[in-house]
């Protein structure tokens, strides 16, 4: 009878331990600052709050990368137009703020660098980090050069067809000269990352070419191999065969 | 007779005391067992009576869905530290959701996995649970070194490639962690819930705990669903998870937007899964594995809107879909540029 | 209208007390099997406090030791028609004086069987949301909805038969027929369905290819046929030993013969499914693969496969021979060795290779926890304790023991 005794005792006791220190709070608050949305040390962006209290990315603890957008037309401008579909409500990150030398005239101004003749590859005494190897770009594997993208007389702009000028915003315009079917996949919204809202009539955030692809060095950082994710955990009884 | 009388009586005695005891001690295990099961946490322990008779909420009306919303919103706010909605929008009209995915493209990279446990609310650890699956298929190894020992002699499989599996490892990997990705040797296939229009899972549940809503989103219902798991063991797509445990989701990582039949925080002991983002799709915005996939992979859209980015796809692009010949009819396509 | 009331409380109380005699075998085994039943509700305070994640199931295996012995216990449910049938379809005068204990088998295994089910789900809390009217039946669609029902349907089939029957002995009189005998044959036919619908639970999902094939309801219903008498002869021997009921030789031959040629029948599609998964292997293959001889290097399963398939074979064999089948003391040898090797075969052994691989290819051993094997234990520590006195009661009542 003294076993039954115990039993209710140990029962007793046991009934008073709570399950609670299972759930020990697992501390992750999203202490990453600086993102990535592509790859890595390009489209960077901060980590801040926005309006609601919400955050305007959530980010990768292991790689840094963006997984989340709080509001995914932050930041961006409104760049509707296109022939093929007028009725796209279309913002995009403008890219001119983030690219390095601008603004470009001020060398490129004829008298501080003269304007040259003609498009043949030559040595450069700057922006050399543009070429892998010398005298060949990367783009096309050395069957185009500088300024068969670049206005001669005005590097802040791009050469379009029937001699128009492409601002850097609209960079995409001049990819699509060249890379006509996957600029058809873009515009349809097949090709790239778009996000925002799934209705075609609604506003979407667009990617710019350029900020995927490296214009200047497109097979080595194009989308380069980068850092994935965590594995999932693996469950008991799965061993090492 | 005497002697016998007293031995018995003593007998018993001891039975009832015996019995006494083993009543006494199965009482208190019934009712310690109920007391931790209805209230062992904080919040949880105002449970209210009216929670037990709580409905299926496909057969609520309204004001039941209100009621059980805002009895939610409370303890989530409760819980969580933060003032938590929880939708109840329906279907929209005309709207049958599809989604696709471009295997030629993917990398592999599973920012979409963690991006859907940032949404969806998903239990971080004991269990992890993750919505996404990304498999790792070889590319095929035909290699010269491969070959075996020649087969030869009365036989009609010969030479030194015979009863080899033709260089491909049927099963994908599903634990790779290589330092980049996309490997060489490799492509990459994610699978979730395939939001099949003849569900086998909604077949099975023995309580109607999951079904298919008119814009084709399955969902769970997960204030019903008491965890038999027949649905997990009919999926063909390993697309169900369950809450093995009390789920563990950080306050700081919960995301307060939630739908009662989406990501809203669950319970210990019923099922999950992909919802398309139904917190999010019907308002109008895009899946949170979407707007995460870096190399825009992924595409979404209204199946019955011909200039949807997924109708253009499934126009002019190489489609196809996982396990056809089992006639589940999946809303998830691949496909290839 | 006083006098009936009090013989039906006389039943229930002289019944009471009867079960409360017992001699100090008896008693022993009581208090064993309450010690079994005091872990259980530790086991349960453990699993219900911090839920199924106590137990090794995961996502990839993630029905276990609970739905094996589950599936067992139907069968062992629906082989107390083997005693029923020979007893009033067949007027098998020996087996008809004792089979109210299979019906008392029956009602056990019920019991142990719903108790599975209940420490299975993941929510025992809302089993409310099951019972027509007050929850949501999705009935016909889901099987489980069938399993339910049949299973409950069966459980008061057997109730009602067992105790009119015990009753009206009790009170010395005659069952009436026109009330008995259509619950009878109702009840030996639903037998069929319990097993039948446990089967098609299983064997209806096109995504587990080890399960889906239309042999199923086949095999089980043999094997439960096989281990249903094998558990009565063994019963059956020991109230011969231990008690004063008087049981033919006869009733037990009976018994052993429909035990043999069932058995031979689990074994033939054993065979069948054997060369037809392993013609040309393919993938679906590999749940029996695993259980023959591994895969990907996992084979935890495979020693209890063939200790299965040796203990049954040879009890098929040694029962061809009606001298060893007479031999009550053989006899019970083979009986524990094809109940043994039944409850692999068609628990564990059958149950987890429909996980083998997963669908999406994933190959992940499961080994049940030490909670998941004391719940058991004490689920069937609470069957027997119910079947022993429930026999207990009947013993009394048949030998005459228990008047009005």
């Amino acid at each position: 009878m003294l076993f039954f005794r115990f039993t209710a005792i140990v029962f007793a006791v046991l009934f008073f331990i709570n399950s609670s220190f299972l759930n020990q709070i697992y501390s992750a608050e999203n202490t990453v600052d600086e993102c990535f949305e592509s790859r890595e040390n390009t489209s960077l962006l901060y980590r801040e709050k926005i309006e609601s209290g919400k955050d305007n990315v959530k980010c990768s603890e292991k790689t840094g990368a963006v997984l989340w957008y709080g509001d995914p037309f932050w930041n961006t401008a409104d760049m509707a137009d296109g022939k093929i579909n007028k009725k796209v409500k279309r913002v995009m990150r403008p890219r001119g703020d983030s690219l390095m030398y601008m603004p470009c005239s001020s060398c490129h101004d004829g008298v501080t660098v003269p304007f040259p003749d003609g498009n043949e590859p030559r040595e450069l005494t700057f922006h050399q980090e543009v070429f892998q190897e010398n005298l060949e770009m990367t783009h096309g594997r050395g069957r185009i050069w500088c300024l068969d993208c670049h206005t001669p007389a005005n590097r802040e702009t791009l050469i379009g067809n029937f001699g128009k000028k492409i601002s850097f915003d609209k960079s995409y315009e001049l990819c699509g000269r060249c890379h006509g079917s996957t600029y058809k996949d873009w515009e349809d919204g097949i090709h790239g990352k778009r996000i925002g809202m799934w209705n075609e009539q609604e506003k979407k955030r667009w990617w710019n070419c350029t900020e995927c692809h490296d214009p200047h060095s497109v097979q080595v950082n194009a989308f380069a191999p980068l850092e994935p994710e965590a594995a999932p955990v693996k469950p008991e009884g799965l061993s090492e065969h | 007779m005497y002697k016998k009388e007293t031995k018995e009586s003593v007998d018993n005695a001891e039975r009832r005391d015996f019995f006494k005891k083993v009543g006494l001690g199965g009482v208190k295990a019934v009712a310690g067992a109920a007391a931790l099961f209805t209230g062992s946490n904080e919040a949880e322990a105002a449970v209210s009576w009216a929670r037990w008779f709580q409905k299926n909420f496909r057969l609520m009306t309204e004001e039941e869905k209100d009621k059980a919303i805002s009895y939610l919103e409370k303890k989530y706010s409760e819980k969580f530290e933060k003032q938590m909605d929880v939708d109840k929008s329906p279907a929209m009209e005309d709207v049958l959701f599809g989604y696709a995915l471009n295997i030629q493209t993917c990398i592999g990279c599973r920012r979409c996995v963690k991006a859907c446990a940032e949404e969806n609310n998903q239990s971080r650890h004991d269990p992890e649970i993750e919505w996404i699956r990304v498999l790792q298929m070889e590319k095929g190894n035909f290699s010269i070194e491969n070959k075996g020992e020649a087969v030869s002699g009365n036989t009609l499989n010969v030479g030194e490639y015979a009863h080899k599996n033709a260089g491909v490892t049927l099963e994908g990997e599903h634990y790779y962690e290589p330092e980049k990705v996309p490997e060489k040797d490799f492509f990459y296939f994610p699978v979730q819930c395939m939001q099949c229009e003849n569900p086998p899972c909604v077949k099975v549940c023995p309580i109607q705990a999951t079904w298919r809503e008119p814009d084709g989103i399955v969902v769970i219902d997960y204030d019903w669903c008491f965890g038999c798991r027949m649905c997990m063991s009919a999926c063909p797509y390993g697309a169900r998870h369950f809450n093995w445990g009390k789920p563990n989701l950080p306050k700081e990582n919960v995301n307060p937007d939630t739908h009662y039949l989406g990501n809203r925080p669950r319970t210990n002991g019923v099922m999950e899964k992909c919802t398309f983002c139904i917190q999010r799709v019907r308002e109008g915005r895009y899946p949170a594995c979407l707007e995460a996939c870096p190399v825009g992979a992924r595409k979404f859209g209204n199946l019955l809107d011909p200039e949807s980015e997924i109708r253009k796809i499934l126009e002019n692009k190489r489609v196809f879909r996982s396990k056809v010949e089992l006639n589940t009819y999946p809303k998830f396509f691949y496909y290839i540029d | 209208m006083k006098k009936a009331d009090e013989r039906k409380k006389g039943f229930i109380k002289d019944l009471t007390l009867y079960i409360l005699k017992g001699g100090k075998g008896y008693y022993s085994l009581l208090i064993f099997l309450s010690l079994v039943i005091m872990l259980w509700f530790f086991g349960l305070y453990h699993q219900f406090s911090k839920g199924l994640i106590v137990t090794n199931l995961t996502d990839q295996v993630n029905w276990g030791l609970y739905l094996s012995n589950f599936t067992f216990l139907v069968g062992v449910a629906a082989g107390a028609v083997t005693i029923v049938f020979p007893s009033y379809v067949y007027h098998h005068k020996q087996l008809k004086e004792v089979a109210v204990v299979g019906e008392m088998l029956a009602i056990a295994a019920v019991v142990m069987c719903l108790l599975f089910v209940i420490v299975h789900l993941g929510r025992p809390d809302r089993l409310l949301h099951i019972i027509p009217g007050i929850g949501v039946f999705n009935f016909p669609a889901s099987m489980l909805a069938w399993d339910v029902l049949v299973l409950n349907g069966y459980l008061i089939l057997n109730l009602v038969c067992a105790f009119y029957y015990l009753y009206k002995k009790y009170k010395g009189e005659e069952v009436k027929k026109s009330f008995f005998m259509p619950i009878v044959y109702i009840a030996i036919v639903w037998a069929l369905s319990i097993h039948t619908v446990t089967a098609f639970l299983y064997n209806t999902m096109p995504a587990r290819a080890a399960w889906n094939h239309s042999i199923l309801p086949i095999k089980f219903i043999s094997t439960a046929f096989a281990s249903g008498p094998a558990i009565l002869i063994i019963t059956f021997l020991i109230i011969r030993k231990k008690t004063k009921l008087k049981i033919g030789d006869e009733a037990i031959d009976m018994l052993s013969q429909i035990f043999v040629w069932c058995l031979g029948i689990g074994l033939f599609l054993m065979f069948s499914e054997i060369v037809t998964a392993f013609y040309h292997t393919t993938e679906h293959a590999y749940g029996l693969k695993y259980l023959i001889s591994g895969l990907h290097g996992y084979s935890k399963l495979v020693p209890w496969y063939w200790v299965s398939t040796i203990f049954m074979t040879f009890s098929f064999i040694f029962l061809l021979f009606p001298s060893l089948r007479k031999n009550h003391k053989l006899l019970p040898i083979a009986c524990v060795l094809s109940i043994i090797g039944i409850w692999i075969e068609k628990g564990l052994a059958f149950v987890l290779p429909g996980f083998f691989p997963t669908s999406l290819g994933e190959v992940v051993e499961y080994s049940p926890s030490l909670v998941e094997i004391t719940i058991s234990s004490g689920n069937w520590a609470v069957g027997l304790f119910l079947f022993v006195i429930l026999v207990k009661g009947s013993i009394g009542i048949l030998t005459k023991e228990v008047t009005a």
